[in-house]
């Protein structure tokens, strides 16, 4: 079983992102959201827009599809806990999404993180260590191991293992509560392999990031990755799976 | 499939080691994937100053690999390209700090051209954004056009291209290879590109030989994958 824990239903490119997954043998996919279209600082109605796309797209896909809930902590605190209980409440939510709206060791993150907490749901964050290009808000691998000491008993999926790199891998390496998906950049070699070795296999689930990138690529990093079947199959399916209770 | 590679490397790269970096660990990795034959360039060249040792080096580790062809970098600065006996040549100008299209470069590259010499040019080695902060490298995506009108008989391989940078060279000598190019409708892509110039490179040790692959196993035509995989490149690059 194949378990793709990070793709991006952006507008309009939903039924190709879910007919190109189930193409690539993709059992299981979360829909993230389209959480770049409104750039670092979307409203409200444009955070209610993408969630209630979201909503539909997953409906479509429902045998094998759920949802994040995307937010943007920086709206009125009111609206953020509204929204993501509005969404937690419906079985096509399972977590939430945050992209870069807010960097994470804002306490503007401490009543979302609470809801998860209270949920037992997950958190899919953005991550990356970048040399150029870092957006004002971004966070890196630093500042999401802040948030998961902060709240140790919420499950953080920290993503992005080809983009935080294996400085990224070290940062939250304490971190128990915070897995790393394998989305992110090129097929880098390597990273899986550092990363099992560094942190476990139970601590890391494949993702792709499609359409961002092809699920053909992505899948390559964990088949050739230098490590056990066993292992395989917990970065496969079986973490998300068990973080997910789905 | 068989596939010929025409974007390998060997050595250590500064930044971080690669778990197949040394020739005897990357050609039998290569062969599981039908990966059999290919151009191999250093990983240390880009950054040393002393290129005829990078290039001797590089001869050496590749010799007892037949089909693994060594792929000597020259530069404009360093008069020993004139006694380079390989037919495809690497360019590294940005990692060695001149322009394509500097009257030198210019220089050099119609003499070469005019000896049959090939021309081979990575753009990059790694995602610019997780470069080592001290260390950008900006690829010559600009001047790709003007370098290969220039020499307008000869082929001009252009190495970790994005997609998006592929479609800005019309120059009908201008090759570019897979390792970078990643659109989600990648077989739609290539079937659209230019027939004849697209090749196939994986960029091994960097990344996963198998992704690039992938790319050609997603619904191409077998003829066209085919011509990707090996017949392309062979095309243009001697036995």
């Amino acid at each position: 079983m194949i378990f793709d824990i990070h793709t991006h239903n952006f507008k309009g490119q939903a039924d190709a992102v879910a007919a190109a997954a189930i193409a690539h043998g993709i059992d299981r996919f979360l829909f993230l959201g389209d959480v770049l279209r409104y750039g670092d600082q979307a409203t409200q109605e444009q955070i209610r827009q993408v969630n209630n796309e979201t909503l539909a797209d997953v409906r479509r896909y429902y045998d094998r599809c759920r949802g994040l809930c995307f937010l943007n902590p920086d709206n009125a605190t009111e609206f953020v806990v509204e929204e993501a209980k509005r969404c937690l409440d419906m079985p096509e939510f399972i977590g939430i999404k945050m992209e870069i709206c807010t960097n994470c060791r804002s306490t503007r993150m401490d009543p979302i993180m609470e809801i998860l907490e209270e949920r037992d749901a997950i958190l899919l964050h953005h991550s990356w260590y970048k040399a150029t290009g870092k957006h004002r808000f971004e966070s890196d691998p630093a500042d999401i191991a802040d948030l998961a000491r902060r709240f140790p008993r919420v499950k953080i999926v920290m993503a992005h293992l080809c983009g935080v790199g294996i400085r990224g891998v070290e940062d939250v390496a304490d971190c128990q509560n915070v897995s790393i998906d394998t989305s992110g950049s090129q097929p880098e070699a390597g990273l899986v392999e550092y990363a099992v070795e560094r942190i476990g296999a139970e601590r890391i689930v494949y993702g792709s990031d499609a359409p961002c990138r092809t699920f053909g690529a992505q899948l390559a990093k964990i088949r050739e990755a230098d490590i056990t079947e066993a292992e395989r199959r917990l970065i496969f399916s079986e973490n998300a799976r068990r973080l997910l209770g789905w | 499939m068989v596939a010929f590679d025409v974007n390998l490397s060997t050595g250590r790269w500064p930044f971080r080691p690669h778990l197949h970096q040394t020739m005897d660990l990357l050609v039998p990795h290569l062969a599981r994937f039908g990966i059999t034959g290919g151009l191999v360039r250093s990983s240390q060249a880009p950054f040393s100053s002393d290129l005829l040792h990078e290039n001797h080096e590089l001869a050496k580790a590749c010799q007892p690999y037949d089909s693994f062809r060594a792929l000597p970098v020259i530069n404009p600065g360093y008069g020993f390209w004139r006694d380079i006996q390989t037919q495809a040549v690497l360019l590294l100008p940005s990692f060695q700090n001149y322009s394509l299209l500097d009257g030198r470069t210019l220089d050099m590259a119609r003499a070469m051209a005019k000896n049959g010499h090939v021309f081979v040019i990575s753009l990059r080695e790694e995602d610019e954004r997780s470069q080592h902060p001290l260390c950008q490298i900006k690829p010559p995506t600009a001047d790709i056009q003007a370098f290969a009108e220039a020499v307008p008989e000869t082929p001009v391989i252009v190495l970790n291209a994005l997609a998006g940078e592929c479609g800005r060279w019309s120059a009908a000598n201008v090759y570019f290879d897979i390792a970078f190019y990643e659109p989600f409708r990648i077989t739609e892509s290539l079937q659209a590109a230019p027939k004849g110039r697209v090749l196939f490179g994986s960029h091994a040790p960097f990344f996963v030989a198998s992704a690039a692959l992938s790319k050609l196993q997603s619904g191409l035509p077998e003829a066209d994958a085919q011509a990707i995989a090996r017949d392309n490149a062979l095309a243009i690059l001697h036995p």
